[in-house]
């Protein structure tokens, strides 16, 4: 009984650390993409 | 201590947070402002709605319930999780359905009438400025004891000039961080929130965890072994020492007190899209029952290192303080501000844009770049109004009870039946809100019970509900 609280505790840590670092990877990706300037004309097709 | 570190770790957060409050841009209309162009990853929603919901009381507030009564309260927290999830389920894609919506006022009011969603936008500006208001207290605190621990540092390090500018009065310390929070939602708006959320999320979701795992391992006392052992003696303690009324009173606050808050509602439509929106609250949901287990975990570590009863507040710092190197301490007030700041800015943007949007425009037909303004200047009027209503908080846990006792009666019974039925009637919504908030606040402040006043005030604005749906639909008067 003991031991899976051990187990879920330490699992339960590991899940919040990952969704604090999946989080983290998209936001940097929000951050850092090219976003298309809004004052520009859209680039028309040829 | 080495005094350089600290302040060098402190400055380097406080240019990343500006780094990224600049990089997600000003808003340019007032839809930017408000649900961010409907327009959000399900990472950043997920992300978003969880640094608004853990705050300082299921942060610090836990780790101390956690030391007090072992597992109770992760229990009683997956009434919490069952909420978000429910949520998720059934309210947030029909939410995002909704055309036009900018707020829970403009769902209301597309429901039944302009007058429902004017009283829903009173009634969330009101809950808003409270729940702002405890967390200014909760960041000047935060800000207080970080800069009277640096203080400390340096006078003993033999810079006292240096350090007599870090002691300064707790009202300086509630301006600061609410001045900090106001100055990036007012010119960002819901993106720029979201988006320093997210950072803030990443900043605690890593370090708090990281720190329960590096003091299982690596400290002597408490250790693995022990940690085992105090599970079951402080959990079952904490079960003899609560009655089965107070654990019932404490579900319900838990699944109803904050369903739906103005910040979270304006998450679910700022979604891209409905799945986005019912995907982003289940997740923040599951997500829940972890982090409180790796809260009341560090409670329970606590009780091999922490001898006596302390004040439940304090156990994470003493904690930290016992276990982990010197500038663990100053990464801890890092973490504790990001965990505030990530709700304040979240409730000065929903506070702000409920106001422009639910208060001002039924009114007054405005152009869009004048309702972005109002917008703004809302966001400043809340912040000045939060700092200035820190003074009426006792503590921190009081404060959330209170905007919880009244948003729960007050708001939901009308608009989850709204939501739900086909021909939902203003009367049975206005009597509902009108009915919810009178008895909440009559049971909260002039008579109190011995059962939580959401009880019997959620059980009338129910009845107030069914009384003005069955008059309407029968023209009863008429």
């Amino acid at each position: 009984m003991l031991s899976i609280v051990k187990i879920f505790v330490v699992i339960a840590a590991g899940l919040v650390m990952a969704s604090g670092i999946w989080v983290a990877a998209v936001l940097l990706r929000t951050l850092t993409i090219n976003r298309p300037n809004p004052n520009q004309n859209p680039p028309t097709e040829t | 201590m080495n005094t350089t570190l600290p302040v060098v770790v402190v400055i380097v957060y406080v240019l990343l947070l500006t780094l990224v409050a600049l990089r997600a841009r000003a808003a340019r209309e007032f839809k930017d402002f408000s649900i961010a162009g409907r327009s959000l990853p399900l990472a950043l929603v997920f992300g978003s709605l969880a640094a608004t919901y853990i705050g300082p009381a299921f942060s610090i507030g836990f780790v101390g319930k956690g030391f007090s009564s072992g597992f109770l309260f992760w229990g009683i927290g997956l009434a919490y999780a069952a909420q978000n999830i429910l949520v998720g389920i059934f309210i947030a894609p029909r939410l995002r359905a909704l055309e036009g919506c900018h707020t829970l006022g403009d769902a209301v009011g597309q429901k039944y009438d302009r007058t429902c969603q004017i009283l829903a936008g009173v009634i969330s500006v009101g809950v808003c400025v409270g729940l702002a208001a405890v967390m200014a207290k909760a960041g000047g605190d935060v800000i207080k004891n970080l800069c009277a621990n640096l203080a400390v540092a340096m006078g003993s390090a033999g810079h006292e000039m240096l350090g007599n500018l870090f002691d300064f009065p707790q009202w300086s310390a509630v301006v600061i961080v609410v001045g900090i929070t106001a100055l990036y939602t007012t010119f960002g708006g819901l993106k720029t929130s979201v988006v320093t959320d997210a950072f803030h999320f990443a900043v605690f979701a890593v370090l708090l965890p990281a720190t329960l795992i590096w003091i299982l391992l690596f400290h002597p006392n408490p250790g693995i072994t022990t940690f085992t052992k105090e599970v079951a003696n402080t959990t079952s303690a904490g079960l003899s020492s609560t009655s089965i009324v107070q654990i019932i009173g404490l579900l319900t606050a838990f699944l109803l007190g904050e369903t739906l808050i103005p910040p979270y509602a304006n998450r679910a439509l700022a979604s891209k899209t409905t799945a986005v929106s019912r995907n982003g609250f289940m997740l923040a949901g599951f997500f829940s029952i972890a982090w409180f287990a790796v809260m009341i975990a560090l409670g329970i570590t606590a009780r091999t290192v922490i001898f006596g009863e302390p004040n439940e507040d304090d156990v994470l710092f003493l904690l930290i303080e016992a276990t982990m190197p010197k500038l663990a301490y100053t990464v801890l007030f890092i973490v504790l501000l990001s965990v505030i700041m990530s709700s304040l800015d979240s409730l000065l943007n929903a506070g702000a844009v409920v106001f422009t949007q639910d208060i001002v425009k039924p009114f007054v037909k405005l152009s869009d770049n004048i309702t972005l303004n109002i917008g703004r200047c809302a966001t400043i009027i809340i912040a000045i109004i939060a700092c200035a209503g820190t003074i009426t908080v006792k503590s921190i846990v009081s404060g959330l009870l209170v905007c919880y006792t009244i948003w729960a009666p007050a708001v939901l019974p009308a608009l989850i039946i709204g939501l739900w039925i086909k021909r939902p009637h203003p009367l049975a919504g206005i009597l509902s809100m009108g009915v919810g908030t009178i008895v909440a606040v009559v049971f909260k402040f002039v008579y109190p019970l011995n059962v939580p006043a959401i009880l019997p005030a959620l059980a009338a604005g129910l009845l107030a509900y069914a009384l003005g749906h069955w008059m309407e639909k029968t023209k009863f008067g008429a």
